[in-house]
């Protein structure tokens, strides 16, 4: 399975009849540091995965069509699933897409809010 | 799947059991910007409604047989749709929005 991110959308009505009513999605293909390694390719969706998500992409047709449990279809590329996190090397763990709608954890901790200055006391007018 | 651009078409009389009525078709491969990418190959037309200059999509490999009406044919690339719109996710190079978010900023 390879690691990509969705980039949009592919709109078509004349296609194999396999392919009516299949959401088609554009993918760029990931390297391992998470950045788009230049290869893409256009997969059927399974799981409702939306534009800019970290997805899990299998490229292989058997197994595609009993995922889209469609025997005899001309699909080889179905987004099987949607990634939450890898774990690994940092150096090499594919960067958090910003994912519009959900709360991304902050990478750097929270600045503390700065001490507030003691209240100057009030000048206390005499009067003559 | 990968889009591609039809170029041409191709005739032959003398072809492999299974290969009769299929439309052969000249891509060349597309990036997903529309710019060309690898060398140029012969498709099946498995929609049967596509012709040259149009923007399509195909499959390769084993699963191109099976957009086929026989899907025992020696076919390793079919068309198989064809493209009215691409649309690619507004920015998605940049990274998250620049707006500023903070609550109560004070003057």
């Amino acid at each position: 399975m390879k690691l990509a991110r969705v980039v949009g959308t592919v709109v078509s009505t004349i296609n194999a009849p396999d392919l009516e009513e299949r959401t088609l999605l554009l993918c760029d293909l990931l390297d391992p540091a998470g950045t788009p390694s230049g290869g893409y390719l256009i997969a059927v969706d399974s799981v409702g995965a939306g534009a800019g998500e970290t997805v899990l992409i299998l490229d292989e047709g058997n197994s595609a069509r009993q995922v889209l449990t469609a025997p005899g279809a001309p699909i080889r590329t179905v987004v099987v699933g949607i990634v939450d996190a890898v774990s690994g090397d940092p150096a090499t763990r594919p960067a958090t897409p910003p994912s519009p709608g959900s709360a991304t954890a902050p990478t750097t901790p929270a600045r503390p809010r700065a001490a507030r200055q003691p209240r100057r006391p009030k000048a206390r007018r005499r009067s003559a | 799947m990968q889009l591609a651009r039809v170029v041409g078409t191709v005739v032959a009389t003398v072809k492999a059991p299974g290969l009769e009525g299929v439309k052969l078709l000249v891509i060349q491969p597309l990036d997903r910007r529309g710019e060309p990418v690898g060398s140029q190959l012969v498709a099946a037309d498995a929609v049967h409604m596509a012709g040259p200059g149009e923007l399509v999509y195909f499959v390769a490999a084993r699963e191109a047989a099976q957009a086929m009406p026989d899907p025992f044919v020696p076919v390793d690339h079919a068309i198989v749709g064809i493209v009215d719109a691409v649309s690619l996710l507004a920015g998605d190079e940049s990274g998250g929005s620049s707006r500023d978010t903070r609550p109560g900023r004070r003057r």
